[in-house]
């Protein structure tokens, strides 16, 4: 029991490290790859905005440009939820198989 | 004995699995990585055939016809898309953000009654790309069985 115990406190310790290392991991990426779509955003507005100042577009187009971009921004941010979920998923199984395994060894 | 050993795993592996139920998402489904790219080239068409300069002539009619066969289509894939969605609803938010710009789109067309200019579509075009492309990403992101 006591050698089972061990076990699976040692499991803990590297189930813990594994998904503290993924998810650290994963907001830094997040981070960035937000950082870019912002920085993104804010370049294609201020484009369109001159576009439409100089005449270029008109404020029907202008306007639909922004909702565009405002469809883009949520697809990106939908697709960000599904990284993270995947993620996730992919850690709690690898930490599950660890588990499982480590179990094993000591039953059977 | 053997009973009291196995009981400690077993809780852990019982509450990993739960926890999980509630944050996983769908898995990767190979119909709906196709549909997000037919209805990409669906209304990438819309946008190039109804540019001005493309050789077409204005048809009111025929860009209500399209319009009205593209939200068929993307009615589909999102029936699709729920079916295989109840856990977290990212694959039909996908193509609900898709179909909204699609409708948009063609609404924009028909209420101005003539083709999009080729300044207008060229910052327009590779907008609606992206988010097509964002789509497509977020579902190969999926897990794979």
């Amino acid at each position: 029991m006591s050698e089972l115990n061990e076990l699976i406190n040692d499991t803990s310790d590297a189930a813990k490290s594994a998904l503290k290392s993924e998810l650290i991991d994963l907001i830094y990426s997040a981070k960035s790859e937000s950082a870019d779509v912002i920085r993104e955003t804010a370049e294609k507005i201020e484009k369109w905005t001159t576009m439409k100042l100089r005449g270029e577009i008109d404020a029907e187009e202008l306007k639909e440009l922004i909702e565009s971009r405002r469809g883009t921004v949520q697809q990106f941010l939908n697709t960000q939820e599904i990284n993270l979920r995947a993620r996730l998923e992919k850690v709690s199984i690898g930490l599950m198989d660890l588990i499982t395994e480590k179990a094993l060894g000591v039953i059977v | 004995m053997l009973t009291l050993s196995l009981r400690t795993p077993a809780l852990v592996l019982i509450t990993l699995l739960f926890s999980g139920c509630a944050l996983f998402s769908s898995h990767y489904d190979a119909t709906r990585h196709q549909n997000f790219t037919s209805l990409k080239a669906m209304h990438m068409k819309l946008l190039d055939d109804w540019t001005k300069g493309s050789g077409k002539t204005w048809s009111h009619q025929k860009v209500d016809n399209y319009c009205e066969s593209g939200d068929l289509r993307f009615r589909e894939a999102l029936a699709y898309a729920e079916s295989g969605d109840a856990d977290d609803q990212t694959a039909s938010q996908a193509v609900t953000i898709l179909w909204e710009r699609f409708t948009s789109n063609c609404e924009f067309l028909l209420s101005r009654d003539k083709p999009f200019s080729k300044v207008f579509i060229g910052e327009l075009r590779p907008e609606i790309e992206q988010n097509y492309d964002y789509a497509i990403s977020g579902e190969l992101a999926r897990v794979k069985d």
